[in-house]
Protein backbone atom coordinates (compact mmCIF):
# COMPACT_ATOMS: atom_id res chain seq x y z
CA UNK A 1 0.00 0.00 0.00
CA UNK A 2 1.28 3.59 -0.80
CA UNK A 3 2.71 5.82 1.70
CA UNK A 4 1.19 8.51 2.56
CA UNK A 5 3.03 11.33 2.44
CA UNK A 6 2.51 15.27 3.49
CA UNK A 7 2.34 16.14 -0.14
CA UNK A 8 -0.46 13.95 -0.70
CA UNK A 9 -2.03 15.42 2.24
CA UNK A 10 -1.30 19.02 1.06
CA UNK A 11 -3.12 18.12 -2.11
CA UNK A 12 -5.86 16.00 -0.39
CA UNK A 13 -6.59 19.37 1.50
CA UNK A 14 -7.00 21.32 -1.44
CA UNK A 15 -8.73 18.89 -3.21
CA UNK A 16 -6.71 18.48 -6.24
CA UNK A 17 -5.66 14.69 -5.54
CA UNK A 18 -6.62 12.41 -8.13
CA UNK A 19 -6.12 9.26 -6.10
CA UNK A 20 -9.92 8.68 -5.15
CA UNK A 21 -8.63 5.60 -3.02
CA UNK A 22 -5.75 7.57 -1.40
CA UNK A 23 -8.88 10.31 -0.82
CA UNK A 24 -10.92 7.72 1.15
CA UNK A 25 -8.17 5.91 2.93
CA UNK A 26 -7.33 9.83 4.93
CA UNK A 27 -11.23 9.68 5.35
CA UNK A 28 -11.02 6.36 6.77
CA UNK A 29 -8.01 6.20 9.11
CA UNK A 30 -7.86 8.23 11.99
CA UNK A 31 -4.04 8.97 11.89
CA UNK A 32 -4.13 10.50 8.68
CA UNK A 33 -6.85 12.40 9.54
CA UNK A 34 -5.43 13.59 12.46
CA UNK A 35 -2.37 14.07 10.16
CA UNK A 36 -4.83 16.62 7.92
CA UNK A 37 -6.33 18.20 10.36
CA UNK A 38 -2.95 19.66 12.01
CA UNK A 39 -1.87 20.26 8.24
CA UNK A 40 -5.27 22.36 8.26
CA UNK A 41 -4.36 24.15 11.03
CA UNK A 42 -1.16 25.04 10.01
CA UNK A 43 -2.61 26.45 6.92
CA UNK A 44 -4.87 28.54 8.72
CA UNK A 45 -2.27 30.21 10.03
CA UNK A 46 -1.39 31.39 6.86
CA UNK A 47 -5.01 33.55 7.20
CA UNK A 48 -3.61 35.37 10.39
CA UNK A 49 0.06 36.11 9.00
CA UNK A 50 -0.97 36.99 5.48
CA UNK A 51 -4.13 39.33 5.89
CA UNK A 52 -3.59 42.22 3.99
CA UNK A 53 -3.49 45.91 5.65
CA UNK A 54 -7.16 47.42 5.57
CA UNK A 55 -7.73 50.28 3.06
CA UNK A 56 -9.75 53.22 4.08
CA UNK A 57 -13.09 53.69 3.04
CA UNK A 58 -11.96 56.00 0.06
CA UNK A 59 -9.48 53.68 -1.11
CA UNK A 60 -11.44 53.17 -4.62
CA UNK A 61 -11.77 57.23 -4.79
CA UNK A 62 -8.01 57.42 -4.57
CA UNK A 63 -7.61 54.76 -7.08
CA UNK A 64 -9.52 56.75 -9.55
CA UNK A 65 -7.92 59.73 -8.73
CA UNK A 66 -4.48 58.51 -9.52
CA UNK A 67 -6.48 56.60 -12.36
CA UNK A 68 -7.58 59.49 -13.94
CA UNK A 69 -4.88 61.22 -16.00
CA UNK A 70 -3.89 57.84 -17.45
CA UNK A 71 -7.09 57.13 -18.69
CA UNK A 72 -6.95 60.70 -20.63
CA UNK A 73 -4.40 59.23 -22.59
CA UNK A 74 -6.21 55.68 -23.30
CA UNK A 75 -9.65 55.22 -24.37
CA UNK A 76 -11.64 52.03 -24.35
CA UNK A 77 -11.26 49.70 -27.34
CA UNK A 78 -15.29 49.98 -27.64
CA UNK A 79 -17.28 47.24 -27.85
CA UNK A 80 -19.96 46.96 -30.45
CA UNK A 81 -23.59 47.26 -30.00
CA UNK A 82 -24.36 44.43 -31.63
CA UNK A 83 -22.15 41.45 -29.50
CA UNK A 84 -22.75 43.09 -26.35
CA UNK A 85 -26.82 42.70 -26.96
CA UNK A 86 -26.40 39.10 -28.40
CA UNK A 87 -24.60 37.53 -25.44
CA UNK A 88 -26.58 36.24 -22.79
CA UNK A 89 -25.09 36.78 -19.63
CA UNK A 90 -22.75 34.27 -17.73
CA UNK A 91 -25.39 33.46 -14.92
CA UNK A 92 -28.26 33.19 -17.44
CA UNK A 93 -26.24 30.43 -19.35
CA UNK A 94 -25.06 28.57 -16.72
CA UNK A 95 -28.53 28.89 -15.07
CA UNK A 96 -29.95 26.81 -18.50
CA UNK A 97 -26.64 24.43 -18.61
CA UNK A 98 -27.64 23.45 -15.02
CA UNK A 99 -31.66 22.86 -16.07
CA UNK A 100 -30.53 20.84 -19.08
CA UNK A 101 -28.18 18.59 -17.19
CA UNK A 102 -31.12 17.49 -14.89
CA UNK A 103 -32.16 15.30 -17.42
CA UNK A 104 -28.50 14.33 -18.44
CA UNK A 105 -27.50 13.22 -15.20
CA UNK A 106 -28.65 9.62 -14.19
CA UNK A 107 -25.20 8.54 -13.30
CA UNK A 108 -24.25 5.93 -10.56
CA UNK A 109 -22.87 7.84 -8.06
CA UNK A 110 -20.67 7.12 -4.83
CA UNK A 111 -20.56 7.53 -0.73
CA UNK A 112 -18.49 10.69 0.03
CA UNK A 113 -17.08 11.86 3.87
CA UNK A 114 -19.29 14.22 5.19
CA UNK A 115 -16.29 16.74 6.56
CA UNK A 116 -12.76 16.69 6.52
CA UNK A 117 -12.75 19.34 9.58
CA UNK A 118 -14.81 17.18 11.50
CA UNK A 119 -13.09 13.65 12.04
CA UNK A 120 -15.07 11.81 14.30
CA UNK A 121 -18.17 12.05 11.57
CA UNK A 122 -15.65 11.48 8.48
CA UNK A 123 -15.01 7.69 8.76
CA UNK A 124 -18.93 6.56 9.59
CA UNK A 125 -20.34 9.31 7.20
CA UNK A 126 -17.76 7.15 4.22
CA UNK A 127 -18.96 4.17 5.69
CA UNK A 128 -22.84 5.07 5.59
CA UNK A 129 -23.40 4.47 2.02
CA UNK A 130 -24.95 7.62 1.40
CA UNK A 131 -25.06 8.26 -2.60
CA UNK A 132 -23.35 11.48 -3.88
CA UNK A 133 -26.55 13.04 -5.22
CA UNK A 134 -28.05 13.00 -1.73
CA UNK A 135 -24.95 13.99 -0.07
CA UNK A 136 -24.58 16.92 -2.69
CA UNK A 137 -27.96 18.10 -2.17
CA UNK A 138 -27.58 18.51 1.61
CA UNK A 139 -24.33 20.13 0.97
CA UNK A 140 -25.98 22.68 -1.18
CA UNK A 141 -28.45 22.59 1.14
CA UNK A 142 -26.56 24.43 3.44
CA UNK A 143 -24.92 26.41 1.05
CA UNK A 144 -28.39 27.99 0.45
CA UNK A 145 -28.39 28.52 4.27
CA UNK A 146 -25.16 30.05 3.68
CA UNK A 147 -26.09 32.30 0.84
CA UNK A 148 -29.61 33.40 2.11
CA UNK A 149 -28.26 34.87 5.29
CA UNK A 150 -25.34 36.82 3.16
CA UNK A 151 -28.16 37.85 0.60
CA UNK A 152 -30.02 39.20 3.66
CA UNK A 153 -27.65 40.56 5.50
CA UNK A 154 -28.35 38.15 8.31
CA UNK A 155 -25.42 36.04 8.28
CA UNK A 156 -23.77 35.11 11.75
CA UNK A 157 -20.98 36.87 13.03
CA UNK A 158 -18.83 33.91 12.71
CA UNK A 159 -19.78 33.51 9.12
CA UNK A 160 -15.87 33.48 8.65
CA UNK A 161 -15.49 30.26 10.83
CA UNK A 162 -19.00 28.27 8.87
CA UNK A 163 -17.24 29.18 5.51
CA UNK A 164 -14.56 27.68 5.95
CA UNK A 165 -16.40 24.26 7.25
CA UNK A 166 -18.27 24.63 4.30
CA UNK A 167 -14.69 25.13 1.94
CA UNK A 168 -13.50 21.81 3.16
CA UNK A 169 -16.75 19.90 2.58
CA UNK A 170 -17.22 21.91 -0.89
CA UNK A 171 -13.69 20.08 -2.08
CA UNK A 172 -14.68 16.90 -0.82
CA UNK A 173 -17.88 17.04 -2.49
CA UNK A 174 -16.06 18.66 -5.66
CA UNK A 175 -13.60 16.08 -5.94
CA UNK A 176 -15.87 13.34 -5.23
CA UNK A 177 -18.48 14.82 -8.00
CA UNK A 178 -15.44 14.61 -10.12
CA UNK A 179 -14.47 11.31 -9.87
CA UNK A 180 -18.57 10.22 -10.70
CA UNK A 181 -17.89 12.40 -13.63
CA UNK A 182 -20.79 14.78 -12.47
CA UNK A 183 -19.24 17.37 -14.77
CA UNK A 184 -21.72 20.65 -13.92
CA UNK A 185 -21.72 19.83 -10.01
CA UNK A 186 -18.42 19.65 -9.92
CA UNK A 187 -18.04 23.15 -12.09
CA UNK A 188 -20.56 24.48 -9.43
CA UNK A 189 -18.47 23.58 -6.99
CA UNK A 190 -15.05 24.62 -8.28
CA UNK A 191 -16.69 28.10 -9.40
CA UNK A 192 -18.19 28.23 -5.69
CA UNK A 193 -14.64 27.25 -3.68
CA UNK A 194 -13.02 31.37 -4.72
CA UNK A 195 -16.57 32.49 -2.53
CA UNK A 196 -16.11 30.75 0.32
CA UNK A 197 -11.90 30.91 0.37
CA UNK A 198 -12.99 34.88 0.66
CA UNK A 199 -15.95 34.38 3.13
CA UNK A 200 -13.23 32.39 5.56
CA UNK A 201 -10.36 34.32 4.94
CA UNK A 202 -10.78 37.73 4.90
CA UNK A 203 -12.25 40.24 7.38
CA UNK A 204 -15.24 40.55 4.52
CA UNK A 205 -17.90 41.10 7.09
CA UNK A 206 -16.16 44.12 8.71
CA UNK A 207 -16.01 45.93 5.18
CA UNK A 208 -19.24 47.40 4.56
CA UNK A 209 -18.24 47.46 0.84
CA UNK A 210 -17.37 44.05 0.28
CA UNK A 211 -19.75 43.23 2.04
CA UNK A 212 -22.39 44.76 -0.39
CA UNK A 213 -20.76 43.47 -2.97
CA UNK A 214 -20.64 39.75 -1.12
CA UNK A 215 -24.75 40.40 -0.91
CA UNK A 216 -24.67 41.21 -4.60
CA UNK A 217 -22.91 38.50 -5.56
CA UNK A 218 -25.33 35.97 -3.38
CA UNK A 219 -28.25 37.57 -4.85
CA UNK A 220 -27.32 37.56 -8.29
CA UNK A 221 -25.35 34.67 -9.00
CA UNK A 222 -25.07 31.90 -7.14
CA UNK A 223 -28.68 31.23 -4.84
CA UNK A 224 -30.67 30.76 -8.07
CA UNK A 225 -27.55 27.97 -9.46
CA UNK A 226 -27.37 26.58 -6.06
CA UNK A 227 -31.24 25.95 -5.78
CA UNK A 228 -31.25 24.95 -9.32
CA UNK A 229 -28.94 22.18 -8.99
CA UNK A 230 -30.06 21.17 -5.37
CA UNK A 231 -33.50 20.40 -6.97
CA UNK A 232 -31.52 19.01 -9.60
CA UNK A 233 -30.39 16.52 -7.28
CA UNK A 234 -32.92 15.82 -4.64
CA UNK A 235 -34.55 14.36 -7.26
CA UNK A 236 -32.42 12.11 -8.95
CA UNK A 237 -33.17 8.33 -7.01
CA UNK A 238 -30.63 7.40 -4.88
CA UNK A 239 -27.99 4.51 -6.25
CA UNK A 240 -25.59 3.23 -4.58
CA UNK A 241 -21.99 2.23 -7.01
CA UNK A 242 -18.49 1.38 -7.10
CA UNK A 243 -17.47 5.27 -7.76
CA UNK A 244 -15.98 6.28 -4.78
CA UNK A 245 -13.95 9.73 -3.52
CA UNK B 1 -32.53 40.56 -15.22
CA UNK B 2 -29.07 42.35 -15.80
CA UNK B 3 -27.54 43.46 -12.71
CA UNK B 4 -26.42 46.76 -12.36
CA UNK B 5 -22.78 45.50 -12.68
CA UNK B 6 -23.52 44.31 -16.16
CA UNK B 7 -25.24 48.05 -17.38
CA UNK B 8 -21.92 49.47 -15.96
CA UNK B 9 -19.75 47.25 -17.95
CA UNK B 10 -22.16 47.90 -21.08
CA UNK B 11 -21.88 51.53 -20.78
CA UNK B 12 -17.86 51.34 -19.68
CA UNK B 13 -17.13 49.42 -23.12
CA UNK B 14 -18.59 52.46 -25.14
CA UNK B 15 -16.70 54.82 -23.24
CA UNK B 16 -18.25 55.72 -20.15
CA UNK B 17 -15.91 57.04 -17.66
CA UNK B 18 -18.55 57.34 -14.85
CA UNK B 19 -19.70 53.33 -15.23
CA UNK B 20 -15.99 52.88 -15.17
CA UNK B 21 -15.55 54.84 -11.90
CA UNK B 22 -18.33 52.89 -10.49
CA UNK B 23 -16.09 49.43 -11.29
CA UNK B 24 -13.26 50.72 -9.50
CA UNK B 25 -15.04 51.82 -6.65
CA UNK B 26 -16.67 47.88 -6.28
CA UNK B 27 -13.53 46.04 -6.74
CA UNK B 28 -10.54 48.30 -5.88
CA UNK B 29 -10.46 46.88 -2.54
CA UNK B 30 -10.44 43.07 -3.77
CA UNK B 31 -7.77 43.63 -6.32
CA UNK B 32 -5.41 45.35 -3.70
CA UNK B 33 -6.10 42.34 -0.98
CA UNK B 34 -5.03 39.94 -4.07
CA UNK B 35 -1.69 42.35 -5.28
CA UNK B 36 -0.86 42.75 -1.60
CA UNK B 37 -0.74 38.69 -1.31
CA UNK B 38 0.89 38.37 -4.32
CA UNK B 39 3.64 41.23 -4.09
CA UNK B 40 3.91 41.64 -0.38
CA UNK B 41 4.13 45.12 -0.34
CA UNK B 42 1.70 48.21 0.05
CA UNK B 43 3.50 50.15 -2.28
CA UNK B 44 4.01 47.38 -4.84
CA UNK B 45 0.47 46.69 -4.93
CA UNK B 46 -0.58 49.77 -5.44
CA UNK B 47 1.18 50.28 -8.22
CA UNK B 48 -0.08 46.84 -9.49
CA UNK B 49 -3.68 48.02 -8.62
CA UNK B 50 -3.61 51.20 -10.89
CA UNK B 51 -1.82 49.17 -13.62
CA UNK B 52 -4.45 46.74 -13.43
CA UNK B 53 -7.32 49.03 -13.77
CA UNK B 54 -5.48 50.57 -16.75
CA UNK B 55 -5.38 47.33 -18.74
CA UNK B 56 -9.19 46.49 -17.69
CA UNK B 57 -9.94 49.87 -19.14
CA UNK B 58 -7.98 49.58 -22.22
CA UNK B 59 -8.89 46.05 -22.72
CA UNK B 60 -12.58 46.27 -21.68
CA UNK B 61 -13.58 45.17 -25.25
CA UNK B 62 -12.01 41.87 -24.67
CA UNK B 63 -14.95 41.06 -21.19
CA UNK B 64 -17.59 38.67 -23.42
CA UNK B 65 -19.85 37.83 -20.33
CA UNK B 66 -18.54 34.48 -19.80
CA UNK B 67 -17.03 34.92 -17.04
CA UNK B 68 -18.19 37.44 -14.09
CA UNK B 69 -16.15 40.95 -14.43
CA UNK B 70 -14.40 39.58 -11.16
CA UNK B 71 -12.81 36.80 -12.36
CA UNK B 72 -11.46 38.83 -15.43
CA UNK B 73 -9.96 41.23 -13.45
CA UNK B 74 -8.51 38.99 -11.09
CA UNK B 75 -6.82 37.27 -14.07
CA UNK B 76 -5.62 40.57 -15.61
CA UNK B 77 -4.31 41.51 -11.89
CA UNK B 78 -2.17 38.57 -11.41
CA UNK B 79 -0.76 38.69 -14.75
CA UNK B 80 -0.39 42.06 -14.53
CA UNK B 81 1.34 41.01 -10.22
CA UNK B 82 3.25 38.70 -12.03
CA UNK B 83 4.95 40.67 -14.61
CA UNK B 84 5.77 43.03 -12.02
CA UNK B 85 7.41 40.28 -9.87
CA UNK B 86 9.49 38.81 -13.09
CA UNK B 87 10.70 42.50 -13.18
CA UNK B 88 11.41 42.57 -9.41
CA UNK B 89 13.31 39.51 -9.24
CA UNK B 90 15.84 40.23 -11.94
CA UNK B 91 16.44 43.58 -9.44
CA UNK B 92 16.02 42.24 -6.04
CA UNK B 93 14.43 39.76 -3.94
CA UNK B 94 10.97 39.73 -2.14
CA UNK B 95 10.01 42.26 -0.54
CA UNK B 96 8.33 40.81 2.58
CA UNK B 97 5.45 42.37 4.17
CA UNK B 98 5.49 45.16 6.28
CA UNK B 99 4.75 44.01 10.12
CA UNK B 100 4.83 47.77 11.50
CA UNK B 101 0.96 47.91 10.23
CA UNK B 102 -1.50 47.90 12.60
CA UNK B 103 -3.44 44.04 12.38
CA UNK B 104 -6.96 44.31 11.31
CA UNK B 105 -10.24 42.40 11.64
CA UNK B 106 -11.63 40.10 14.46
CA UNK B 107 -8.23 37.99 13.85
CA UNK B 108 -6.36 40.84 15.22
CA UNK B 109 -7.31 39.72 18.55
CA UNK B 110 -3.98 38.38 20.13
CA UNK B 111 -1.80 40.96 18.89
CA UNK B 112 1.18 39.55 20.05
CA UNK B 113 0.77 35.99 18.60
CA UNK B 114 -0.63 37.62 15.73
CA UNK B 115 2.60 39.99 15.35
CA UNK B 116 4.71 36.83 16.12
CA UNK B 117 3.32 35.25 13.76
CA UNK B 118 3.79 37.85 11.33
CA UNK B 119 7.60 38.17 11.44
CA UNK B 120 7.48 34.34 11.39
CA UNK B 121 5.88 34.26 8.33
CA UNK B 122 8.57 37.00 7.13
CA UNK B 123 11.03 34.88 7.37
CA UNK B 124 9.41 32.39 5.93
CA UNK B 125 8.69 34.49 2.99
CA UNK B 126 11.52 35.93 2.36
CA UNK B 127 12.82 32.09 1.62
CA UNK B 128 10.52 31.24 -1.03
CA UNK B 129 10.83 31.67 -4.56
CA UNK B 130 8.08 34.37 -6.60
CA UNK B 131 7.04 31.15 -8.24
CA UNK B 132 6.52 29.05 -4.44
CA UNK B 133 4.69 32.10 -3.08
CA UNK B 134 2.78 32.52 -6.11
CA UNK B 135 1.45 29.68 -6.27
CA UNK B 136 0.68 29.25 -3.37
CA UNK B 137 -0.99 32.63 -2.57
CA UNK B 138 -3.24 31.48 -5.91
CA UNK B 139 -3.97 28.03 -4.30
CA UNK B 140 -4.50 28.91 -0.85
CA UNK B 141 -6.38 32.35 -1.05
CA UNK B 142 -7.74 32.46 -4.59
CA UNK B 143 -8.88 29.11 -4.64
CA UNK B 144 -7.41 28.43 -8.63
CA UNK B 145 -7.01 24.43 -9.18
CA UNK B 146 -3.40 23.86 -10.22
CA UNK B 147 -4.23 23.60 -13.97
CA UNK B 148 -5.00 27.38 -13.51
CA UNK B 149 -2.10 28.22 -11.45
CA UNK B 150 -0.04 26.50 -14.06
CA UNK B 151 -1.41 28.63 -17.43
CA UNK B 152 -1.30 31.78 -14.81
CA UNK B 153 2.45 31.09 -14.16
CA UNK B 154 3.16 29.61 -17.30
CA UNK B 155 4.61 26.52 -15.11
CA UNK B 156 3.64 22.84 -15.98
CA UNK B 157 1.61 21.03 -13.36
CA UNK B 158 4.10 19.44 -12.06
CA UNK B 159 6.33 22.22 -11.78
CA UNK B 160 3.14 24.08 -10.20
CA UNK B 161 2.62 20.73 -7.69
CA UNK B 162 6.31 20.82 -6.91
CA UNK B 163 6.13 24.78 -6.16
CA UNK B 164 2.96 24.59 -3.76
CA UNK B 165 4.69 21.87 -2.02
CA UNK B 166 8.06 23.70 -1.60
CA UNK B 167 6.07 26.24 -0.02
CA UNK B 168 4.10 24.49 2.08
CA UNK B 169 7.23 23.13 3.87
CA UNK B 170 8.60 26.01 4.70
CA UNK B 171 5.68 27.89 6.02
CA UNK B 172 5.25 24.38 7.97
CA UNK B 173 8.73 24.69 9.39
CA UNK B 174 8.56 28.13 10.33
CA UNK B 175 4.66 27.97 12.08
CA UNK B 176 5.10 24.64 13.89
CA UNK B 177 6.91 25.75 16.82
CA UNK B 178 4.15 28.60 16.95
CA UNK B 179 0.88 26.39 16.28
CA UNK B 180 2.14 24.02 19.12
CA UNK B 181 2.68 26.65 20.97
CA UNK B 182 0.33 26.48 24.54
CA UNK B 183 -2.78 28.22 23.84
CA UNK B 184 -2.14 29.63 20.52
CA UNK B 185 -5.21 30.54 18.71
CA UNK B 186 -6.47 32.20 15.34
Amino acid sequence: MKKITDDDLVLVYYGEHSDADLVRRVAEDPQLTNRLAVLSEQLSALDVAMEPPSRSSDYGAEVWQKLVPTLADQGPARKPWSSAWLKPTAAFASVLAAIGVAFILGRQTAPVADSISNPPQLASSVNSGRVLASYSASYLQQMDVLLTGLANQSAPADINTWAAEMLLKNRVVRVAAENAEQHRLAQLLRELEPLLIELSHETAVASPRVRQRLQTEAQDTWLLRVRVMQSELATQPNKTSGLSI
Amino acid sequence: METLELKLIKKAQRGDRMAFRQLVMEHSERVFRLAWRLMGSEDAANDVVQDSFLKAWTRLDQFDYRAQFSTWLHRITVNTAMDALRKQSSRSKYEAPELEREPMGERSACPAETADLRKQMQVAMKSLTEVERAALMLRHFEGHSIAEISALLKINGSATKQAIFRAVRKMRETLTPLTEQEGYSQ
